[in-house]
């Protein structure tokens, strides 16, 4: 019997020792990753990007991500947008703004990932590039309605994203019941979008429709909350 | 023995013509005299030792004695009166005693080295060689105590010297062993012209003063034939680098012997000075079932010396393509590797010296047909991306497709890789054709699937979604006939927002040529 309480504090220990060793080897990927944020080449930096992206596909990485890597990704789109504007030469932008692009894409999908509300300022100034930072607002939800809201209001070409996100925030309190959520949509994005439409030019007819489907869908979901609408 | 006893016939010779009529008597007389003297029982408290005899190889040299001694407070000369029984009268003798030694070195070529020495309470016979053979030495020691006898003359007034006693102490034996010097060499290969190699070269037991001498021989790579270091000081067992350079008199391939030649030996090694003309190492393509070839071209020798970097799988194959050293002198070198795991990326240098090539050979799990088919070979393009160019993602053979299409987007179309299949996944279809539907007009595709050789070359991301095959980059066109395609690109890219994509990008700084989209 003794001996069996040793074996099983000392497996205790070791797969504590292990557990360790395992979380010391990531923290070492991730200061290097760090490091490479900080001070690599661009190329160097996609890597790393692709590497993170890989990682945050496992949820209890994403925390871990969200906490060391955020910062420097929303400084890497700020040095993007940078470069963009003020590139090394003209010929330089022609030939890489594909590259950068496709950089810029996949830190922003990472960031839909990961990005939590201190992130929502970010994520709605990329809102117009697609669903992958669409997405990244609908899980945080409502606190992104504002931003969203304000975003729609001066970026045109964010009105479609800002619908998929709109719907499926909508969508998840609904899920959830929670009536006083949906209450918010229904005094403040629903007139929203209802001024939104009026000023859509008469040749965007995607946004039109878009804007048209996303207000029915709410409604729809306002009415199986209970709560009337008078936007019919 | 023989020396021993020629020794003590000597002394009585010399006995014989000494002064004194009746000492010149027969030696036999003298010799019962002593005996006479020594039964009187005068001397007998003297105490003598033989037996302290050294011999030893200790540094530097070979060195050794033999001694015999006496107690130093027994008296080493005495008067005796005693009865002369020839002349009827009585006479006073004088005694003295030594002790003796008599050393006999013998060496391991069969030499023998005698000495002899005596002195009132010690004596001693020492020896030293600073060079010695190698093998056994012996030194044998035969102690005496020995006492003089004198008688004294009344008539002349002189005392006569009649003879000398031996006691014999006995024998002592000692023996030592100088070990054989010995020289190895460390770190002799082949090398190439030009090349340089550095051997350790690790001398034992050479003795101070004695030389080793290195030479090469067969080409003439030491300007002059050779060097060579004397063992000194403190030396004797010692390292010596020696760095020898790649070259031939005819700068062509050669054979070389190194030699170094020391007392009593003479060590060798051998190594070849290879020439290469000239090598190509054909990049390894993806192989099946852990095989694959390398290719070289060129007349010389192939020296495979490295393998690096095992990535997913440990490739294994040191063993393998180390055998190929030396290979053939002209034409394909061809070695299946039986031992290569799936899933791996190596890199194998071949070459010689600084002419010298790598190939990356990856071995992955075929596809279909095995090595034949063109799957197998993007999944190697693939792995080979993954372990060099941080691409993220690595398909399995289900991935490719050659028929994969919608209605408007046909699989010709949209596979823009280097191969006849492609990645194409139906949520690029579906949002492609909602796009479209979006969209209200045709959708020429300018880049769709690309392997990731392809995507290289056009200067993708490495982990660019075309890889993925979930991306597309579709033309801009002026289809409204204004002459600014800034609005048909935003059009394009809401339409493609609409139908989800989650991500889209246009190219202002490419005049808005196209719009990237992608259903990740």
């Amino acid at each position: 019997m003794n001996k069996l309480i040793v074996a099983v504090i000392f497996l205790g220990l070791l797969s504590t020792q292990l557990q360790e060793r395992i979380a010391r080897v990531d923290q070492q990927d991730l200061q290097r990753w760090v490091v490479v944020l900080q001070k690599g080449e661009l190329t160097e930096k996609a890597v790393v990007v692709a590497r993170l992206d890989s990682a945050a596909q496992d949820e209890q990485n994403v925390e871990l991500i969200r906490r060391n890597f955020l910062p420097l990704l929303v400084e890497e789109l700020r040095s993007i947008k940078k470069l963009r504007s003020h590139p090394p030469s003209k010929k330089w932008l022609y030939d890489n703004a594909e590259w950068l692009g496709e950089y810029q894409g996949s830190i922003l999908f990472l960031l839909g990932k990961i990005a939590d509300e201190s992130a929502v300022d970010i994520l709605v100034e990329y809102l117009h590039t697609g669903r992958g930072v669409a997405d990244g607002l609908a899980r945080i939800g409502m606190p992104a309605i504002p931003a969203i809201l304000t975003q729609i209001e001066k970026d045109y070409d964010a009105i479609i994203p800002a619908c998929i996100a709109l719907e499926a925030i909508a969508d998840n309190e609904l899920k959830r019941g929670n009536k006083g959520n949906l209450q918010l949509f229904k005094d403040s994005v629903l007139p929203t979008l209802e001024r939104l439409k009026q000023s859509v030019p008469p040749d965007d007819d995607i946004t039109l429709r878009r804007l048209q489907k996303t207000t029915l869908s709410i409604q729809n979901m306002i009415r199986q909350a209970g709560l009337e609408t008078k936007y019919r | 023995m023989i020396i021993r006893l020629w020794q003590r016939v000597v002394n009585q010779f010399h006995v014989k013509h000494s002064a004194h009529p009746w000492i010149r008597a027969a030696w036999w007389r003298q010799t019962l005299l002593c005996l006479i003297l020594i039964l009187c029982g005068s001397v007998d408290r003297v105490e003598a030792y033989g037996g302290a005899t050294y011999l030893d190889y200790g540094y530097p040299t070979l060195w050794g004695y033999t001694a015999t001694w006496k107690d130093p407070w027994d008296p080493d000369y005495g008067f005796i009166e005693a009865y002369d029984p020839w002349c009827e009268c009585w006479r006073l003798y004088y005694f003295a005693d030594y002790v003796s030694v008599v050393g006999d070195l013998r060496t391991p070529s069969g030499w023998d080295y005698y000495g002899y020495w005596w002195d009132f309470w010690w004596a001693a016979l020492w020896a030293w060689v600073d060079s010695p053979e190698r093998d056994w030495w012996y030194l044998f020691g035969w102690h005496y105590l020995e006492r003089d006898w004198y008688v004294y003359d009344d008539e002349s007034g002189w005392w006569y010297y009649i003879g000398t006693y031996y006691y014999y102490l006995g024998a002592t034996a000692y023996s030592a062993w100088v070990p054989w010097p010995e020289v190895s060499f460390q770190g002799v290969k082949d090398i190439c012209i030009g090349e340089r190699m550095t051997v350790q070269v690790s001398a034992r037991n050479v003795y101070p003063s004695e030389t080793v001498r290195l030479l090469l021989q067969g080409g003439a790579i030491f300007q002059g034939g050779g060097t060579e270091f004397i063992f000194s000081g403190s030396e004797q067992t010692t390292v010596r680098t020696v760095e020898i350079v790649g070259q031939t008199a005819s700068n062509q391939e050669d054979d070389v012997i190194l030699r170094a030649e020391y007392p009593y030996g003479d060590t060798r090694a051998q190594f070849t000075v290879i020439r290469l003309d000239s090598l190509q190492v054909t990049n390894a393509t993806p192989q099946l079932d852990g095989t694959y070839y390398l290719a070289t071209v060129g007349s010389g020798y192939v020296f495979v010396s490295a393998i690096t970097q095992p990535t997913l799988n440990e490739a294994n194959l040191v063993e393998d393509v180390l055998a190929w050293s030396g290979g053939e002198p002209d034409g394909r070198l061809r070695r299946r590797v039986s031992r290569a795991l799936p899933n791996s990326v190596t890199t194998v240098t071949a070459g010689c010296g600084s002419n010298s090539r790598s190939a990356i050979i990856v071995v992955v799990e075929g596809c279909g047909t095995g090595v034949d088919d063109e799957r197998t070979q993007m999944k190697g393009e693939y792995l080979y991306y993954w372990a060099f160019h941080g691409l993220n993602y690595w398909p399995v053979c289900d991935d490719f497709t050659q028929s994969a299409g919608s209605a408007h987007f046909s699989f010709v179309e949209l596979n823009t890789g280097d191969y006849s299949w492609a990645i194409i996944r139906d949520r690029l279809l579906t949002g492609l054709e909602n796009t479209r539907s979006n969209y209200g007009y045709p959708m020429p595709v300018t880049s769709g699937y690309r392997n990731p050789a392809r995507n290289q070359r056009v200067g993708g991301q490495p982990n660019s979604r075309h890889v993925y095959g979930d991306a597309a980059d579709i033309a801009v066109r002026d289809n409204n006939g204004d002459g600014d395609l800034s609005d048909d690109s935003k059009r394009l890219a809401r339409a493609a927002l609409d139908a989800g994509a989650t991500y889209t990008q246009e190219y202002p700084e490419r005049g808005y040529s196209h719009v990237h989209m992608d259903w990740r």
